[in-house]
């Protein structure tokens, strides 16, 4: 884990963290509106988790050429994921409906 | 928010042992000969897709819409950063630590615009009172299925 020092891998983490509190705060928003259409946003926004979680544990792994398979992953989860986030965009454009 | 956190966070730590336990088997390797630059490059698609519907929804709190375009800064970023790390220093970007967490920085401002946008929007805006909720013209479009009669033809 020492390809990264201290200071890079806080960012990494802030990046993180800050993620999964959107999420969150997504959700509230959506419920304080009583929008249910953005806890699709909410959902949409998980496979850039898993994203992220690929390539931390890849920088964890001193981005070591075994794990070159890590990156593709982690490119091929951004590309679903940001499909997901097009689609969550798409469906939040028509009026909102009651649930 | 306090009580989503671990919900998110328990799975999460399960993926990352799922994804370092998948490594050390045969999983990824098929994986590894595959160039992940043009899937980068296509996912870029998806996403202005989505900055488009997302400014033109009208829905979204301003800062965070403002921080979700901010990340394409970040990729911008990361493109010349990823450059320079190979032309000047003869690393891939991850290697070279001051670009790779000077590039990373850029999303996480990018990821705390998103962030505040929405929980600020989400303390400001005021809680529903069941069926006391009014709506103003031109605020949100919202029709309700109770409001149907109101906004029938009134003939």
């Amino acid at each position: 884990m020492h390809a990264l020092s201290l200071p890079t891998w806080w960012i990494h983490i802030a990046s993180v963290l800050e993620w999964m509190l959107a999420i969150a705060a997504i959700v509230r928003w959506g419920e304080r509106r009583q929008e249910p259409q953005w806890r699709w946003l909410a959902l949409a926004m998980l496979p850039a988790l898993v994203s992220a979680m690929a390539a931390c544990t890849w920088h964890l792994f001193d981005n070591t050429e075994a794990l070159r398979g890590l990156v593709v992953f982690q490119a091929f989860t951004t590309l679903i994921g940001n499909i997901a986030l097009a689609a969550a965009a798409w469906q939040l454009l028509p009026a909102p409906r009651q649930a | 928010m306090t009580i989503v956190m671990p919900l998110f966070v328990a799975p999460l730590q399960g993926l990352a042992a799922a994804i370092s336990a998948a490594s050390s088997s045969a999983l990824l390797e098929p994986l590894a000969g595959v160039d992940p630059a043009p899937l980068f490059v296509l996912s870029l698609l998806p996403y202005l897709a989505f900055l488009r519907w997302a400014g033109r929804s009208g829905r979204f709190p301003p800062l965070a819409l403002r921080g979700f375009q901010f990340t394409l800064v970040f990729v911008a970023v990361t493109i010349v950063a990823a450059v320079v790390a190979e032309l000047r220093f003869g690393h891939q970007l991850a290697d070279v630590d001051p670009l790779h967490g000077g590039a990373e920085a850029f999303l996480t401002a990018a990821n705390l615009m998103v962030l505040l946008g929405f929980s600020a929007a989400a303390a400001d805006a005021p809680q529903p009172q069941g069926h006391e909720q009014v709506l103003r013209p031109g605020e949100d479009g919202v029709v309700h299925p109770e409001d149907e009669a109101s906004v029938s033809d009134p003939r």
